[in-house]
């Protein structure tokens, strides 16, 4: 059995037990942005009536209203109430969790977030295929390890581990409920066909070098202010959010109100950076006007402003904004630029 | 592909001209990108930068709508055309929004352009293929080695199956495509097969055909962006005070509302590019909404030449003092 199938093994086990099914809900955290399960993009957390002795509030817990018929009704089916396992969590969207952990677990804690991370199960497992759109292991992140997660994939032994209290009492519970999944999750074979085989990538070793990556981008855009790469990405930006919105790293939320005559709610909504209002403020002065402040203030987010506050990059390199931005921008052009990839054909010509 | 390749000799030769005898100032045309499956917008200034331009079936984005705005806007500019980008620049010329004198068009016969939306329906990740075309077929291998074979017309945008001029009309010069004799039968009536089905199902079918769709709309407005002809300084969608669209994205009224009222907004300027379609992260039919308005008003109106309407730079804004909104 492949690795790849502990989807399988897990539905399986569910199926056959429908306490198992009631409790848990399997998500796929390759098909999904796996910030979604953590950050959903639109989350309610307030609702206030106007009653006879003023405005009344009450808090709400778990954020999403279930709308997926279009009635518009707020009949959920349940889906909220289950705990959410996530498989196939690649190295780099745990990475990214690590992003958001540090934004949303830092001082002051956020609540709503908090709550749906200690829910949820991660089962973290490493990343067998590069695609053409990936580019990892220039960001410094080594996708045959598994990093993070409750369960891991071992890929010495090829077994599933409990690595957090949460993690193995998920495990225990599986195997109490199916003994014969005991023996099938210890057979699942590391598939050794793999990159690093082939030679296309760099081993742990040659990556011991990259942990100072992070520090190394920081400081060289420190004097890279006045580029012209920022000229060349913001002529071509179309200003759209389409790279934020399916980037697992990015966390930037808008707070709106929404109310009808007598009662309305406040909810936050996913947001972005590359909106021409994100910093618009109230009087009307926008600090970043321009397609080249709000690119620029992008990168320098993601590969500047957090290295020097976490020591880490904002980026994962699973190259979402590469495939969706419907011009070709990812972060390849200014790692190239930065000399961090080699590829001469593809440098802007700063001449 | 040698005959790609031609066609890729004689546009840069064309292009070096241009830039050497100072008839232009910079070039807007393609080059490539990290992908192979997306060519990307490309500017350049000096002559020996040519070799980095490109074209092929890939050539996805609409160039004109780089002119209207930026360091471009006054400048000598040659820019590359398809049929879609030639009207899309015709219209802004009606517009007032570019002085024709300072653009050099240099025209491009077009034979459809691909949707990777479309090859996800015969591929489990499109991006992880190179494509080969060889007149009506197309070869997509991978790295890993494993190779699909399908006609070029099942992976063209929609669009391009209805595109009444896919060769540019008035340019200042056209460079004939090569890899032509892939050019897939266009419909003469320029209606979509794909209205045509919708039209016949129930109402009941529809809207819930829409709404099961539009619902996967994460409103990241990449097809506002990507659509050249969407050109309000400043969209009603990012009015903030009072803000006419909600930032949630489970009211299911509020994705028709964008939806529908783009549809609505840019249905007669609509130049037919499919861009809309193909930068749709969640391959959300919405330009389906805009295909059924134009074959309405064609019916009911007659056919008309461009948009019913102008919007002119210098219009008052709508939401502003003096305006209609």
């Amino acid at each position: 059995m492949k690795l790849t199938d502990i989807k399988k093994v897990l539905e399986e086990a569910f199926e056959k037990n429908e306490k198992l099914e009631e409790k848990y809900n399997i998500c796929d955290g390759e098909k999904e942005n796996i910030k979604s399960f953590f950050f959903p993009q639109t989350e309610k957390y307030l609702e206030f009536k106007r009653t006879d002795k003023g405005t009344e509030f009450f808090p709400v817990n778990n954020g999403l209203v279930n709308d997926s018929d279009g009635t518009g009704s707020d009949e959920t089916d349940g889906a909220k109430e289950k705990i959410n396992v996530v498989v196939r969590a690649k190295p780099c969207s745990v990475e990214a969790l690590e992003v958001f952990d540090y934004v949303f677990l830092s001082e002051p804690v956020d609540p709503l977030y908090k709550e749906k991370r200690e829910k949820t199960i991660i089962i973290s497992s490493s990343c067998r295929e590069l695609k053409n759109s990936c580019f990892c292991t220039s960001v410094g992140i080594d996708p045959y390890k598994p990093v993070g997660g409750d369960v891991r994939i071992d890929d010495s032994t090829g077994g599933v581990v409990g690595v957090t209290p949460k993690g193995k009492d998920f495990l225990e519970e599986i195997f109490e409920a199916d003994e014969s999944k005991k023996s099938e999750i210890q057979k699942l074979e590391v598939d050794q066909e793999s990159d690093l085989e082939k030679g296309n990538v760099k081993t742990s070793t040659e990556r011991e070098a990259e942990k100072d990556l992070a520090n190394r981008l920081k400081d060289k855009l420190d004097n890279m202010q006045d580029s012209k790469l920022w000229d060349e990405l913001s002529l071509r930006c179309l200003g759209c959010g389409v790279c934020t919105y399916y980037c697992p790293s990015c966390h930037c939320f808008d707070v709106c109100d929404y109310y009808k005559k007598d009662t309305g709610s406040r909810y936050r909504a996913w947001d972005s950076c590359m909106f021409s209002e994100f910093t618009s403020m109230a009087g009307g002065h926008n600090p970043r006007p321009t397609k080249k402040d709000r690119i620029k203030n992008r990168f320098y987010h993601k590969f500047n402003y957090l290295p020097k506050l976490y020591e880490k990059l904002g980026c994962v390199g699973c190259g979402k904004c590469l495939v969706h931005c419907p011009v070709g921008i990812s972060p390849l052009t200014l790692l190239r630029e930065m000399g961090e990839i080699e590829d001469e054909d593809k440098s802007i010509s700063t001449s | 592909m040698p005959k790609t390749q031609l066609t890729k000799d004689k546009l840069q030769q064309k292009v070096k001209e241009l830039l050497e005898s100072e008839k232009i100032e910079a070039f807007v045309g393609y080059g490539e990108g990290d992908l192979s499956l997306k060519k990307i917008p490309l500017v350049i200034t000096r002559p020996e930068d040519v070799s980095k331009l490109t074209f092929d079936q890939t050539s996805t984005p609409l160039l004109s709508r780089y002119l209207l705005d930026g360091e471009l806007k006054d400048k000598k500019v040659g820019i590359l055309l398809k049929g879609c980008d030639k009207r899309a620049l015709d219209l802004f010329e009606k517009e007032n929004r570019i002085n024709k004198e300072n653009i050099y068009t240099l025209g491009i016969s077009c034979n459809g352009v691909i949707s990777i939306n479309k090859m996800s329906e015969y591929l489990n990740d499109p991006t992880e293929y190179e494509l080969n075309f060889d007149g009506e077929k197309v070869k997509a291998s991978s790295k890993t080695g494993e190779e699909v074979e399908f006609d070029y017309q099942d992976i063209l945008s929609p669009h391009c199956h209805i595109c009444q001029s896919p060769t540019p009309e008035d340019v200042d010069d056209l460079i004939e495509n090569e890899a032509s004799e892939a050019l897939v039968p266009i419909k003469e009536d320029g209606i979509m097969d794909s209205i045509i089905e919708l039209e016949k199902a129930s109402k009941e079918e529809k809207y819930q055909y829409f709404i099961e769709s539009l619902n996967r709309c994460r409103r990241c407005f990449a097809c506002r962006e990507a659509c050249p002809v969407c050109n309000c300084p400043k969209c009603l969608f990012d009015i903030e005070n009072p803000r006419f669209l909600d930032k949630s994205t489970e009211e299911s009224a509020q994705h028709q509302y964008y939806h529908i009222l783009r549809a609505f907004h840019v249905a007669d300027r609509c130049v037919g590019c499919g861009e809309c379609e193909r930068a749709c992260p969640e391959e959300i039919p919405f330009y389906l909404l805009h295909e059924k308005i134009k074959k309405d008003i064609d019916e009911m109106f007659g056919e008309k030449e461009d948009a019913l309407s102008y919007a002119y730079p210098d219009d008052v804004e709508p939401f502003e003092e003096g305006g209609e909104a």
